[in-house]
């Protein structure tokens, strides 16, 4: 699985679970995911939960942090180097 | 008058040392300022502090005096939506987990409870205030000067061992000279607000996680959060901890700070409260957060809040105290023996031991507060079972720490690599929190630095 489909797997997962109805233009690559407040503490270990689940990785707890968790890039970038 | 063992201060710690050294065949003399009953602070015991009074066979006096069991912790975070729930866990024999509980004390009764068992048990019971710790000319403490409250008239008691278990009062770290340092702690800018209130909405029950007498804490930003915690059928013990900056800034009485906290501070809190009615004064503690190194020396330990207190939202601090009181039966009556007479710091394997356990403690609580995510990984799923370990108190080595999830939470804090673990190092081993935390006050940590302590290190504030 390659960078771009992880991203829109993971986009999918959000705009059904936090974001319904929402335009799925409104959320790019590089929109703040935590630091605006679309998602909460809660929300994003929900996000982390998926993550382990449909990608098949464990997250560490010093790699479950914003830096890694803020934008669907970030996301990508960490499920791709869990993946590698 | 003589004695093998002189315990300064009768509250909970003092009391577990009491009885524990009781079955070591020791009996000791007890020395408190104050007549019990009277209020205290610190009402919740984790998994591991439940087990101490199992330990001392008193969990069937606990079960009739009806003290409320806690089947576990529930936190509630910003989001309403969110909450967590940690239960109550033991660890058998084999180190297979199993569901537990403990209990919530109204410390008034409870307390009452543990020095009259003390006493029943063996040891001697002397209403005076301790003053001066009596010197020997090796430096040595041989006991205490006691300002007996009958006759107002000073008495020397002398010791072959001195447990100092004043609490926070660290009746013998401020005595200066005799223990090392007191430094402050990575929260001492943080106050503690407290009451009790009845008329609570309690959870409903059905579940461990809804079981009405769990303790429940409300966060509503960093350093900033309440509990709630039931001490009997009507009575709740309901706390406010914010940073000290932010209760001055209000410019309000305690008393309003506290009823305007009540309301705002979080909606399950308020939800919890619908009429505000007080049956205690408010009390205050500020600056709670410390830690004295060189705890243990010839003649003398200090237990529990006598030499450390870090946070209080785990509820760490009865428990700690109950079982350092607990460990340090068999290394006095070793010490009584012949042990160790010979060592500058007879006491220093102990101090070792205690030092390590808490300073888990420590990377629990820094992780909880800088890492909210990663922590709240960890105890929903990455972790759970080490987090309860952890939640329970069982944090010394001889419970299998450090566990992955520490190992983890030390990689997150930048606190790798192990430290030395000596009987000669032991006075340094743990990094007093202020300096192992803020880098900039480092200079205080280091060995002959020109500045003692870091009060005098921050200068006038």
């Amino acid at each position: 699985m390659d960078e771009p489909e992880i991203k829109a797997a993971v986009k999918t997962y959000i705009l059904n679970e936090y974001l319904p109805g929402e335009d799925p233009a409104a959320l790019t690559d590089t929109t703040e995911l935590m630091t605006t407040g679309i998602l909460d503490s809660i929300a994003v270990l929900k996000v982390v939960t998926f993550l382990e689940s449909h990608f098949g990785i464990t997250l560490e707890p010093h790699e479950a942090v914003v830096e890694n968790l803020n934008t669907l890039s970030a996301i990508a970038r960490l499920v791709m180097s869990k993946k590698a | 008058m003589k004695t093998d063992v002189l315990i300064v201060g009768g509250g909970p710690g003092g009391a577990a040392a009491a009885m524990f050294l009781a079955r070591e065949g020791i009996k000791p003399v007890i020395v408190e300022a104050e007549t019990f009953p009277r209020y205290h602070i610190g009402e919740s015991m984790t998994g591991a502090g439940g087990k101490v009074l199992r330990d001392l066979g008193l969990a069937e006096e606990m079960y009739r005096r009806k003290y409320p069991t806690k089947q576990g912790v529930k936190v509630y975070g910003q989001s309403t939506a969110g909450s967590w729930f940690v239960p109550v866990t033991g660890r058998d024999e084999n180190w297979n987990l199993f569901e537990w509980d403990t209990w919530q004390v109204r410390r008034s009764d409870f307390d009452k409870m543990m020095l009259d068992e003390a006493v029943s048990r063996g040891a001697t019971l002397i209403h005076g205030m301790a003053g001066k710790p009596l010197l020997k000319s090796d430096g040595s403490v041989g006991g205490a000067q006691v300002r007996m409250a009958d006759s107002d008239k000073v008495q020397d008691i002398e010791s072959e061992v001195l447990l100092d278990c004043s609490g926070q009062a660290t009746w013998l770290a401020n005595r200066g000279g005799v223990t090392g340092p007191k430094y402050l702690g990575a929260y001492d800018k943080q106050i503690a607000i407290f009451s009790q209130v009845v008329d609570t909405v309690r959870d409903n029950g059905g579940t461990r996680e809804t079981h009405k007498d769990n303790a429940v804490i409300f966060y509503q930003k960093k350093f900033h959060w309440g509990w709630f915690i039931p001490l009997d059928e009507q009575v709740v013990s309901v706390g406010i901890v914010c940073p000290s900056a932010y209760f001055l800034e209000k410019k309000e009485s305690i008393r309003d700070f506290y009823i305007r906290e009540l309301r705002e501070l979080h909606p399950e809190l308020s939800r919890r409260i619908p009429e505000i009615k007080l049956v205690e004064d408010v009390h205050v503690i500020p600056n709670y957060s410390y830690q004295v190194n060189g705890f243990c020396g010839k003649g003398f330990i200090c237990i529990g809040d006598a030499h450390r207190f870090i946070d209080p939202i785990f509820s760490f601090g009865l428990t700690v105290t109950m079982r350092e009181g607990q460990f340090v039966a068999p290394v006095v009556r070793a010490y009584l023996e012949g042990a160790n007479r010979d060592k500058a710091n007879p006491f220093a394997e102990h101090q070792l031991f205690c030092e390590t356990g808490i300073d888990v403690l420590e990377d629990v609580l820094d992780s909880f507060w800088e890492h909210p995510l990663s922590f709240a990984h960890c105890v929903y799923s990455r972790y759970t079972e080490y987090m309860t370990d952890m939640f329970a108190g069982r944090i010394y080595g001889h419970e299998r720490q450090p566990t992955p999830a520490l190992l983890s939470f030390r990689k997150l804090l930048k606190r790798e690599g192990e430290r030395e673990r000596s009987y000669e190092t032991a006075d340094q081993y743990s990094i007093p929190i202020g300096s192992r935390y803020h880098p900039e006050r480092a200079a205080i940590w280091e060995v002959n630095s020109p500045v003692e302590t870091t009060e005098k290190w921050l200068g006038p504030r």
